[in-house]
């Protein structure tokens, strides 16, 4: 049963994920000699064979070195030892069928292609195992905070609401944020933890509809003591994350700013509005927002509506 | 101010009404995100935006009414979607610094201003 939880795990992760970036990488013209001094010095197995404009025409292992030296061609050019027909993976794959590749080739390194065939990483058992503990780390540190959060994520109270927004339907802006906010009404929480997700979530949206290539995905889940909201999106991703976060900043166009979008508040109103904000990114992998929000006594229990009476938020309005 | 008083003073179209309730403060913004960057409880929002986001950002802001500038013609959908989630909504003819220059000149001489 202990598998189950990292299959999961697994399951999870994309190849990407559990790659090595910074791919040591050679040319075909080199010499063999010259790879089998860089592969010593980087204490490395295989290296990766590219061309001019990265994409990958072979790798050299150490079999192909020791072919070479058996044969006496240790000063021969790359193109005539190394192997051509490379076995590889891509970026977007699941782990599991990275993994499942590793195993039946019996290899121990596989070149990771990005979808236009360019070589964008390396996969190794190594790596594997160490994007799995960092992977494990994170959440035994969300479990600590809240040891009860492993075992039941579906408290008789809670509720699990997940959203699919489209890019480019600035028509739908809010829908999310709207629909979660009546849920969060309907369950009698305060109105500022209400107002606070549902501020956070719009923006999320927005920058889902604005900015990514094919939308994304919003996650709620609420429990006892928390609200925990997961946005994710597959690309572009933010090159510079500190500049995002930056007020003001934006990459949006005119047109999206006629439409009532893109002042650059989005992501510092998201931080703002959540007790826990998490952001990473990578240019050309997508976006991932973990936000939290504590259920204190108050924001749990004080049902009684703020403001004048009359207001639309429970009336189960039809959107 | 309330809100029928602010309603004169912007010679606005009602289109969805609403219950008089006293206007605490103005949220005057195009874009939606500095609508829901807004610290504000219990306000109104002044914009030129007439798309169904603009209700949907009053809703989640806790915004109790919006007021349209320049007299531009609203789609049938926000009007809907503002009568179903019972968020006031009305038009008025005056441009965006008009209409905030005289609502703020109501509000702050009005004896039940509280800003």
């Amino acid at each position: 049963m202990e598998f189950s939880f990292v299959q999961e795990l697994v399951h999870r992760l994309k190849t990407f994920q559990a790659m090595q970036t910074d791919v040591v990488t050679t040319r075909a013209e080199q010499r063999m000699r010259e790879v089998q001094a860089l592969m010593r010095a980087r204490r490395i197995s295989g290296v990766p064979v590219v061309d001019e404009v990265g994409d990958l025409v072979g790798i050299v292992t150490i079999e192909d070195i020791i072919r070479a030296l058996d044969h006496g061609h240790i000063e021969e050019p790359v193109d005539t030892w190394m192997t051509k027909d490379v076995v590889t993976v891509r970026d977007r794959w699941p782990l599991t069928e990275s993994m499942s590749v590793l195993d039946r080739t019996g290899y121990g390194r596989l070149p990771v292609l990005d979808e236009s065939g360019k070589l964008v990483g390396i996969v190794t058992p190594e790596s594997i195992l160490h994007s799995l503990l960092v992977e494990l780390n994170r959440l035994l540190a969300q479990d600590e905070e809240h040891p009860h959060q492993a075992v039941d994520r579906s408290a008789p109270d809670g509720l699990r609401m997940e959203f699919q927004v489209t890019a480019g339907d600035y028509d739908s802006a809010g829908l999310s944020s709207v629909r979660l906010k009546r849920e969060l009404a309907n369950r009698g929480l305060a109105q500022d933890v209400q107002r606070r997700v549902a501020i956070a979530v719009y923006e999320a949206e927005a920058n889902l509809i604005i900015h990514t290539e094919r939308g994304g995905q919003i996650l709620a889940v609420m429990d006892d003591e928390t609200i925990r909201v997961t946005v994710e999106d597959d690309g572009p991703g933010i090159a510079d994350i500190d500049l995002a976060m930056k007020h003001g900043w934006s990459t949006a166009s005119d047109l999206v700013r006629t439409l009532g979008f893109g002042a650059g508040l989005g992501l510092p109103n998201i931080r703002k509005c959540a007790d826990h904000f998490e952001i990473r990114s990578a240019p050309g992998y997508g976006t991932r927002l973990n936000l939290r929000f504590d259920l204190t006594p108050a924001a749990r229990g004080d049902s009684a509506p703020k403001g004048p009476a009359g207001r639309g938020d429970e009336a189960g309005a039809g959107e | 101010m309330l809100w029928s008083e602010l309603m004169a003073e912007l010679d606005a179209t009602v289109l969805v009404p609403g219950a008089d309730f006293d206007v605490n403060a103005i949220a005057a913004a195009d874009l939606l995100s500095d609508i829901l960057a807004t610290e504000k409880e219990d306000f109104v929002i002044l914009t030129g935006q007439t798309s169904p986001p603009a209700i949907r950002t009053a809703l989640a802001v806790g915004a109790l009414w919006v007021v349209v500038v320049r007299g531009k013609t609203i789609p049938q959908e926000m009007i809907d979607l503002a009568k179903s989630f019972g968020i006031p909504l009305a038009v008025t003819g005056k441009k965006m610094f008009e209409a905030c220059v005289s609502a703020g000149a109501r509000m702050w001489n009005s004896p039940s201003s509280r800003s």
